[in-house]
């Protein structure tokens, strides 16, 4: 990236917003310190904390070896086409962490029948279906249209 | 790796991101927008789907009051300072009613609209003679809960909308939903509309 000299707009905005996030960290944490009960704040604390640990030893070692192994096994793939797999498998996983907890909750017994009405998993499994099915139909087109374009290609060694 | 490269696979990165929000939100917000209902594959609760076409947060055999919500004997009391009035559910329908389409919305994240009946709390206010200023502390007779007793300003209290609710959707409010009477007031979080209500007083 370009070093930004001093007076550009570019520079002035990221400044302003900088000042204004750290200002209105400094107001939440003043009313959560002065209105909050120790014990809320603790709790604000560990969830935080609990927060990065989960960021930096599961999430973020997880997405590591998974795009090591994509680039291993999609040597020959085109970039967009890689793309395409990352976002499918990357929503895949997103909705499948949202869905996990509404399993485990409806296992459990519970005395409110007007939540957790649906058949979660069986969707879940669908929705796979249907990514998986998209990228593969999306990776072999654009596999096939990226070689169909380096062929055409006249080459330079004649 | 080139900087074409880079910023190809920035690009691709909140392309990425952009579709999985869309996606997640998409397949989830169906609970609180009705346009999107149909979508709604993962969110915890549908719209429509409870008693009176309404979800519930809390059953009325989770809060413990099911014999208390059905005793015949059950009045409303309605205090300013010495100033007590106490009201059946019957003597409650037999004030003026008003009518009110107001949501539901839950701090859990979801949000349903329906449409309500009884009596405005600010007449209640005027029988006991408080003043227009007053707040309320509304109490519900569940015997816990953390929102068991709350509070509301004068501007939730002299709304028309504001009401201490009989009927829901054309039908006698379900026990679940707060029978015999209830809270429903605009702009305020789901925890805050008091259900199986107890008493009103007046505060200063």
């Amino acid at each position: 990236m370009a070093r930004l000299a001093r007076g550009d707009p570019v520079r002035a905005a990221r400044v302003a917003l900088a000042a204004t996030g750290v200002i209105l960290t400094g107001v939440g944490i003043y009313f959560l310190v002065t209105t909050e009960p120790p014990k809320a704040v603790l709790g604000v604390v560990v969830w935080l904390a609990a927060a990065v640990v989960i960021h930096d030893g599961v999430i973020a070692p997880g997405t590591t070896a998974a795009n090591a192994l994509l680039s291993r096994v999609g040597r020959r793939l085109p970039h967009s086409a890689l793309l395409v797999i990352r976002t499918g498998f990357g929503l895949g996983v997103v909705l499948t962490l949202v869905v996990v907890p509404e399993l485990i909750a409806q296992a459990r017994p519970h005395a409110n029948p007007t939540i957790l009405v649906g058949d979660y998993l069986g969707r879940l499994i669908v929705v796979w279906g249907v990514i998986v099915l998209a990228v593969a139909i999306a990776t072999i087109a654009l596999t096939w249209r990226t070689r169909r374009t380096i062929d055409q290609r006249p080459s330079i060694h004649g | 790796v080139n900087p074409r490269d880079r910023q190809a696979s920035r690009r691709g990165f909140l392309i990425g991101i952009g579709a999985t929000a869309a996606t997640l939100v998409a397949l989830t917000a169906g609970q609180s927008f009705g346009v999107l209902d149909s979508l709604n594959l993962f969110a915890p609760r549908r719209q429509g789907f409870g008693p009176q076409t309404l979800p519930v947060n809390r059953t009325a055999q989770q809060a413990k009051v099911t014999e208390l919500a059905r005793d015949p004997g059950w009045q409303l009391e309605v205090r300013n300072g010495s100033r007590t009035e106490k009201l059946s559910r019957a003597a409650l329908l037999a004030l003026r009613q008003t009518e009110a389409e107001l949501p539901i919305a839950c701090v859990e994240g979801w949000s349903t609209n329906a449409h309500w009946r009884g009596v405005r709390l600010r007449d209640l206010m005027d029988r006991v003679g408080a003043p227009h200023d007053a707040g309320v502390r509304v109490s519900s007779f569940q015997p816990e809960g953390n929102y068991r007793v709350t509070t509301m300003g004068p501007e939730f209290v002299q709304d028309p909308t504001t009401l201490v609710a009989l009927e829901l959707n054309g039908e006698n409010l379900d026990l679940d939903h707060g029978y015999p009477a209830r809270i429903i007031a605009p702009g305020r979080p789901g925890v805050l509309q008091t259900k199986w209500l107890g008493s009103l007083e007046v505060i200063r």
